[in-house]
């Protein structure tokens, strides 16, 4: 079933779309959940969680790559989950290192509520992404949207850790460059 | 919301076109490294079996599915076993471990026939200043390279024959920040060659006189920062008694030079590799996947220039780096076979076909081969891939032609 099949599901409220969705991408939605949690049964809850995020958000959603847009809903509430102090005692997986290297992006003098704020970086970020070589900008996304270790990265790439982590330590320079320069700091 | 959250949240809402990028590249980058159907398939097939903890969804293939990273030289293989340490194996003996990773310190190293090299780091934010070498066979640790200017030192992926290929980064008042690529003496730790640079550094009494200022913030960012690069125009190599200098064209490529006369165009002045006594330089790819022509396969170009003052361009389908020696190469083609390629007659032939054993990774100096396989997937203890160990048998005429089995799992 294609991805506006099943979209086309949720906007008659019919709650096969749950069934087609579960079917198409429990296993990546899993995956997402399970990088981020590393905790079977906490993932497992995160995905459920993203099929009734999926039924309240659609309509009116209409995405066009339902994939992302399920991967999306999977990590945020993956990430919400992982922020409490329960989860993190289970090891946290890579979650901790990734908050550690985004600090020296950002440092944490102030705190930040505004989710307005939150959606003008995202758009801003967009553009510092669309600058990025391919490589350097997947690299990037592995680490810091799917929360991939840097082995993982390394592994799948096919490249050496070093330059890995070399890549990811050059973009977040550049990143701290680019938000300074624009009065994010 | 810390800052940091606020900068992972944003990412989470990235351009859907670039998650969707990330799965192509990663798809082509599968196919590079384990051919097409077959190498897909096993990694499902894998994944589901030893799926109890991970389950995880094609492409990204299982992800714990490491193979080990490891490398020849002096006789040895040395490799990391994940959250353990570094070890050196010697064929038919024990495997030794000769760093220890406790508490999660990294380690990046490289080896050339004289030593191991390694830098060290705490986590995967810190980095270390030194580069240390092991010679080969001893237990002793020397400092080779510190530079205490530096915010970090890092060994990319390789050594460039004798010497060492080095990235130095800096973030400070004096230098600014930016990074340097050198060249050091893998004996001495003296730079030899400085590759390239690359430095910002802000004018902070400018800066400041500038804040309140109605000048435009690109203007004002452009006034109180200066950016400064240079890379080095030409970089030498000792081959034996010969002499290769790498130089910068007008079109960013690099032409070799030996005794003033062009011998090749290399993508890269940094030599791809050492196969025995000989380095090998990039020629670059062609044959790339297009719209027009999706399956198409790469070719990657090099040029093995040896002491023996001969040299041989050659052209190969080949999945990952290159081993051997001056005169054979080992690698994994697209359909995963093991094929041996003769430099100077350009024939090859299969060693071991995938079918054999499964396999991802190899390494060898011409002597010995090391294959990564898959795991026993009887064993749901461990993802990580046993490394196993051949000795090359040599025909009366000196080719390679099959593999004796010296020890089934170096890790063990």
């Amino acid at each position: 079933m294609t991805d506006e099949m099943i979209v086309d599901l949720y906007w008659q409220r019919d709650e096969q779309a749950i069934t087609m969705t579960r079917d198409k991408y429990e296993k990546y939605l899993y995956a997402v959940a399970y990088r981020i949690l590393q905790h079977e049964q906490d993932s497992e809850e995160s995905v459920n969680d993203t099929y009734i995020g999926a039924w309240n958000t659609m309509p009116p959603k209409k995405p066009h790559i339902l994939r992302t847009y399920l991967g999306k809903l999977t990590r945020n509430i993956s990430l919400k989950r992982v922020r409490k102090n329960e989860t993190l005692k289970r090891g946290g997986g890579e979650y901790p290192l990734v908050f550690n290297e985004l600090s020296q992006v950002m440092s944490d003098d102030t705190s930040v509520e505004d989710l307005a704020e939150q959606k003008s970086l995202a758009e801003y970020l967009d553009g510092f992404l669309a600058e990025l070589e391919q490589r350097d900008r997947v690299m990037f996304l592995m680490r810091y949207w799917y929360l991939c270790s840097v082995k993982e990265i390394a592994s799948k790439c096919g490249y050496t850790q070093s330059k890995v982590k070399m890549s990811l330590k050059r973009t977040r320079d550049k990143l701290r460059l680019a938000l300074e320069k624009e009065d994010w700091l | 919301m810390k800052k940091a959250d606020l900068i992972l949240n944003a990412v989470g809402d990235t351009d859907s076109k670039y998650l969707s990028e990330v799965d192509q590249f990663l798809q082509r980058q599968k196919k590079k490294r384990y051919g097409a159907i077959a190498g897909i398939a096993a990694m499902l097939v894998l994944a589901t079996v030893i799926s109890f903890a991970v389950k995880l969804y094609h492409p990204w293939g299982g992800n714990a599915h490491y193979g080990i990273d490891g490398a020849v030289g002096g006789g040895y293989f040395y490799f990391e076993f994940p959250h353990d340490g570094i070890y050196r194996y010697t064929p038919g003996k024990a495997s030794e471990k000769i760093l220890d990773i406790k508490g999660r310190p990294w380690y990046d190293f490289v080896v050339n026939d004289d030593a191991l090299f390694y830098t060290r780091w705490e986590n995967s934010w810190d980095y270390d200043k030194t580069i240390y070498r092991v010679p080969h066979g001893l237990d002793t640790v020397e400092v080779l390279f510190y530079d205490d200017d530096a915010k970090s030192v890092n060994l990319p992926s390789r050594a460039a024959g004798d010497d060492l290929f080095v990235v130095l980064d800096y973030d400070n008042d004096t230098q600014g920040f930016g990074y340097r690529d050198v060249i050091i003496d893998g004996q001495t730790g003296e730079i030899k060659n400085e590759v390239s640079s690359f430095f910002i550094i802000e004018d902070h009494a400018l800066s400041e006189s500038m804040m309140y200022s109605d000048i435009d913030i690109d203007e004002q960012y452009q006034m109180t920062h200066k950016e400064s690069s240079s890379d080095d125009p030409r970089i030498s190599y000792t081959v034996g008694d010969r002499t290769i200098i790498a130089e910068r064209n007008d079109g960013g490529t690099y032409d070799l030079l030996e005794n003033g006369e062009k011998i090749y165009e290399s993508w890269d002045p940094i030599p791809q590799k050492m196969l025995g006594s000989s380095l090998v330089f990039s020629g670059g790819v062609t044959d790339e996947p297009t719209a027009d022509s999706p399956d198409s396969l790469p070719k990657f170009h090099y040029l093995i220039v040896r002491p023996d003052g001969t040299r041989d361009s050659i052209s190969l389908e080949n999945v990952g780096e290159l081993q051997g020696n001056d005169t054979y190469i080992f690698y994994i083609d697209y359909d995963d076979d093991l094929i041996v390629y003769d430099t100077r007659t350009s024939e090859s032939k299969v060693l071991m076909h995938r079918e054999e054993l499964s396999f991802f990774d190899v390494y060898s100096d011409g002597k010995y081969i090391y294959l990564s396989r898959y795991n026993d997937e009887s064993s749901l203890k461990d993802l990580d891939h046993p490394m196993t160990c051949y000795q090359i048998q040599y025909d009366s005429d000196g080719k390679p032609q099959s593999l004796k089995l010296i020890d089934n799992d170096i890790n063990d």
